[in-house]
């Protein structure tokens, strides 16, 4: 079965005082029709990167794309004419940032805002644009929508102006919708309604939605698959369930163990939290081996020799650790 | 005298002046009647979302801002009144504060050393400050020959160790921790709060560890206070409110929280935002949003009162005879 | 201490030092590097003026009145038969001296007032308006009102120039104090209890001057075209003694007959203008991005 977008090899590079250094590097995931995927890392991890790219999005100064394809529907995005990547961004394939005070155009109404995307897609006039403007921020859970539509956006708070950003990525009802840390500037009651918009607005429109966070309870709620990033490499991908029960990665163990738990145990006592030791590496470090090598507790010398590859392990498990998925060296 | 609290806290009142109207400048309440007390050695969790005023708490606690009313003694000397100033100057070796944004915290034409040692210059006196600086590196586990290097050097998690160790160079008996971890990677969390445990356990440290993260909050602190906007709602004992909470924005505020537990069964979420601190609605604030509101809530404001050992709660619901 | 140990290696290594990262990226910036060899250049032409040519910039020949270009005379001669290319180069001096001396009189004035303003809310207010006053003359007029009072000498378009041009120079450093001012390590300084002229010196000054010193290298280049303006004018530096500005001023009843005599200081100015602002340019875009505290 075909997937709806297929990342395959895909290398990033950015520029630096020190030359090009690499943000990513062969990460290859596919996403099928109305999947739920989740992508963990941390700062460095080149979780943005990936999203950006898929769009080809990046700053074209100072990123190049060194690798890989980006196949949707028959065609390579990475080699697609800006005209037709241009129909493709909104319309199939939409994005929801991080910040949301400054996602939005700060001197055009909500209602521009939204029919921006509507009349460039679909050729809407303007009264049948402002009708469905109308219609999606019903559909986003914006009260008042009738009112709202004509307001500036810094008369939104946070949590609203996010909801208008989902709003304008759903307009054409994309068949992917990538959210980029979508609610990390949030509060954590808002945080947990839009989350749950996002969840409702999956399940009706069919749309399959690419959750990126640092946030492994935010991945744990919404996602039912997860590819785990470090150092701009897919270091373990699998399914919610299995990875969170039993993460084969020592990166992922470790993340894991060093979140800390709400709930209280049988004794109360508030476990020690796990550090991993170390730091993540600068992306211009060369590093031999396996990248997470350095910190890992279970390294042994095979690690350090070559970098580990991305194998899989079992049904929709890919892990990359040497030791762990059965390689010697 | 052991038995001085570290800090009280009694009515504080802050507002800022935010514009005017006819001729008159608009307030906003951005706290409101707070009391509460700091015992030695102890930390306590102040926890809250935006607007809750929680980061206000931390800056008036060490001086930057003065309340609009109410007082709050440190060490037993009062710095809000008319002797404000003198008492400051009195107990200011003695807190410290650790800022949220480690980039921001630091002089970027400082050398690391320099800024550790900033609070020694000023105070004056006799130290050995380049063995006070090697030990304070040491304390926080930073490279020996860090000193000499500038803030752009280090990762953010190496940043916050310097700004904790610049914060212990005068031995203070009080830091407030304004969001210390959040602008962290989760493995960087991880090793700061063990290292502001170990500090404590060390150095008998009291902290106000402020933050919007609860799981955070959980793992470092002794007693919680949770704020909504402006108010002090809840504060208990921590496995007390973690495991019996009271005030129903506690309980939707731990329901919120996600997990890293995919086969959670999701509790339901609550609606609505923070309200406006400049129009705020009358009698409790939580009640726009509160799925047990009574009539009483929208007219009466409740005081906090206990309602356990160590337990105090602000809510109409738990004052029913 | 096996907690210190323990901890130590939780911190991780740091990188290997980059010194002095700030000095290379402008080493090697291309406008910079153009700009500075320009402005290098003619700061050398101007101090070995006498060995560059052996003659007098005042010597009159009337023999040699509205010589050509030639080999003997490089640009040519004046209607008193003086060497152009002499005066030139003399010139540069009076040039250059002027718009270093008012950049760094008006950059300094400019970072104090700045500072203080920023720091101290009264004082604001009354530096604003009077700021604002002063900076709703056109500088010229200003300074060509200045020189009148002071009588026409190198020294009046000095202060003249330098109380024009300190207004921007304060705004620019305000601005930067005011967003300093409310950072974290301020705020850090002031819980340990750092005075007001400490938190002055060692956290605000240095993290506000970036833009300053992007705009003295403007203000170089805006005072030589002004001293050239004054001195062309009359009110700036007075004959004999050469400035660009007055050897055009010189050169302008013979235009058609010796069009050299205006055409080499012209280009003197020009280029010593270019020069420094791509320098300037340089400077801009090494320090911008950094300002904001990142190395």
């Amino acid at each position: 079965m075909t997937a709806l977008v297929s990342v395959q090899d895909l290398t990033v590079q950015f520029r630096t005082d020190r030359g090009w250094i690499t943000a990513i590097e062969d990460v290859s995931f596919d996403i099928a029709e109305g999947d739920c995927l989740g992508m963990v890392g941390e700062s460095g991890s080149g979780k943005s990167v990936t999203a950006l790219s898929m769009l080809r999005l990046h700053a074209k100064g100072s990123s190049r794309i060194v690798s890989g394809r980006i196949v949707h529907a028959g065609q390579d995005l990475l080699q697609a004419e800006e005209a037709e990547l241009r129909r493709i961004r909104g319309r199939d394939i939409a994005m929801v940032f991080q910040d949301p005070m400054s996602s939005l155009n700060p001197v055009l109404t909500i209602c521009d805002q939204i029919s921006e995307t509507l009349r460039l897609h679909q050729g809407l006039s303007r009264p049948q644009a402002r009708q469905r403007a109308i219609e999606l921020l019903d559909l986003v859970r914006i009260p008042d929508a009738r009112r709202r539509v004509d307001e500036y956006p810094h008369r939104l708070s946070g949590g609203m102006r996010q909801r208008v950003m989902i709003a304008i990525a759903i307009a054409c009802r994309p068949r992917l919708l990538i959210a980029d840390e979508p609610t990390t500037a949030l509060d954590v009651t808002i945080q947990a309604q839009v989350l749950e918009l996002l969840r409702e607005l999956r399940a009706e429109l069919g749309m399959a939605v690419l959750l990126i966070s640092h946030d492994l309870g935010v991945i744990a709620e919404f996602a039912r698959r997860v590819i785990v990033m470090y150092a701009g490499r897919i270091v373990e991908e699998a399914p919610v369930g299995t990875l969170f029960r039993a993460p084969r990665h020592p990166y992922t163990e470790g993340l894991m163990a060093a979140v800390p738990a709400l709930d209280a145990g049988p004794n109360d006592e508030p476990l020690r939290l796990q550090a991993i030791p170390g730091r993540i590496p600068d992306p211009s470090e060369p590093i031999a081996g396996c990248r997470f090598g350095p910190r890992c507790r279970h390294a042994q010398a095979s690690c350090h020799a070559a970098a580990p590859a991305l194998v899989s392990i079992a049904d929709g498990h890919r892990l990359r650790c040497t030791p762990r998925s059965g390689g010697s060296a | 005298m052991a038995d001085t609290p570290l800090v009280e806290v009694r009515d504080l009142d802050m507002a800022f002046p935010v514009g005017r109207a006819g001729g008159r400048p608009v307030m906003m309440q951005v706290l409101k009647q707070l009391s509460f007390d700091i015992a030695p050695g102890e930390t306590l969790g102040l926890v809250g979302e935006s607007g809750s005023g929680k980061s206000t708490i931390g800056r008036i606690l060490v001086g930057l801002l003065e309340p609009t009313a109410g007082s709050v003694k440190l060490f037993g000397r009062d710095i809000t009144g008319a002797d404000r100033k003198s008492n400051l100057a009195a107990v200011r070796s003695r807190l410290q504060f650790v800022f949220q944004d480690p980039q921001a915290a630091l002089n970027p034409r400082m050398r690391v050393g320099e800024s550790i040692a900033e609070p020694l210059d000023i105070a004056g006196g006799q130290h050995d400050r380049q063995a006070r600086i090697r030990e304070l590196l040491e304390m926080v586990g930073l490279p020996k020959d860090s000193a000499e290097r500038f803030p752009h050097e280090f990762s953010g998690g190496q940043r916050q160790r310097i700004v904790i160790a610049r914060a212990l160079a005068l031995k203070p008996d009080f830091v407030v921790c304004d969001e210390p971890v959040s602008a962290l990677d989760v493995s960087m969390q991880a090793q700061i709060v063990n290292l502001l445990q170990d500090l404590q356990a060390r150095l008998g440290l009291g902290y106000l560890f402020i933050a919007h993260d609860l799981a955070v909050v959980r793992a470092v602190a002794q007693r919680v206070a949770v704020m909504y906007a402006g108010s002090l709602v809840e504060v208990a004992p921590r496995a007390a409110l973690y495991r019996n909470p009271q005030h129903p924005y506690t309980q939707a505020l731990l329901d919120a929280v996600p997990r890293p537990d995919p086969d959670r069964i999701r509790r339901p979420v609550i609606g609505g935002e923070v309200p406006s601190l400049l129009d705020p609605p009358p009698g409790c604030r939580f009640h726009t949003r509160c799925p047990h509101a009574m009539p009483r809530c929208r007219v009466e404001v409740p005081l906090l009162r206990q309602t356990g050992p160590g337990h105090f709660t602000a809510c109409h619901l738990t004052t029913q005879p | 201490m096996t907690e210190a140990m323990v901890a130590t290696s939780a911190s991780g290594t740091l990188a290997p030092r980059r010194r002095f990262m700030l000095l290379r990226r402008l080493a090697t910036h291309r406008s910079f590097q153009i700009g500075f060899a320009v402005v290098l250049l003619l700061a050398l032409a101007a101090v070995f003026a006498p060995l560059l040519s052996g003659l007098d910039p005042s010597a009159m020949k009337v023999r040699a009145r509205f010589k050509p270009p030639s080999q003997a005379y490089l640009f040519g001669t004046d209607m008193f038969g003086r060497d152009i290319f002499t005066r030139v180069l003399y010139g540069a001096r009076v040039s250059l001296w002027v718009g270093l001396v008012v950049a760094c009189v008006s950059g300094f004035l400019g970072a104090v007032i700045g500072i203080l303003a920023a720091q101290f809310r009264a004082l604001d207010a009354l530096v604003m308006r009077l700021m604002d006053a002063l900076m709703s003359f056109p500088a010229i007029l200003l300074a060509l009102g200045i020189t009148a009072a002071l009588g026409p000498r190198m020294e009046s378009v000095i202060i003249a120039l330098s109380v024009a041009y300190v207004p921007a120079g304060v705004r620019i450093v305000r601005a930067s104090a005011l967003v300093v001012r409310e950072l974290d390590y301020v705020q850090a300084a002031r819980i340990a209890g750092a005075s007001q002229l400490r938190i002055m010196l060692r956290h605000i000054l240095p993290n506000s001057v970036g833009p300053l010193l992007v705009h003295m290298s403007f203000v170089f280049a805006y005072s030589i075209l002004a001293e050239a303006a004054l001195s062309f004018l009359g009110v700036g530096v007075q004959p004999p003694t050469s400035s660009w500005g007055n050897i055009i001023a010189e050169g302008r009843d013979y235009a058609t007959q010796a069009w050299w005599v205006m055409l080499f200081p012209g280009l003197g100015i020009s280029l010593a203008a270019l020069g420094l602002n791509l320098l300037g340019d340089g400077l801009r875009d090494v320090l911008d991005p950094r300002l904001k505290g990142v190395g």
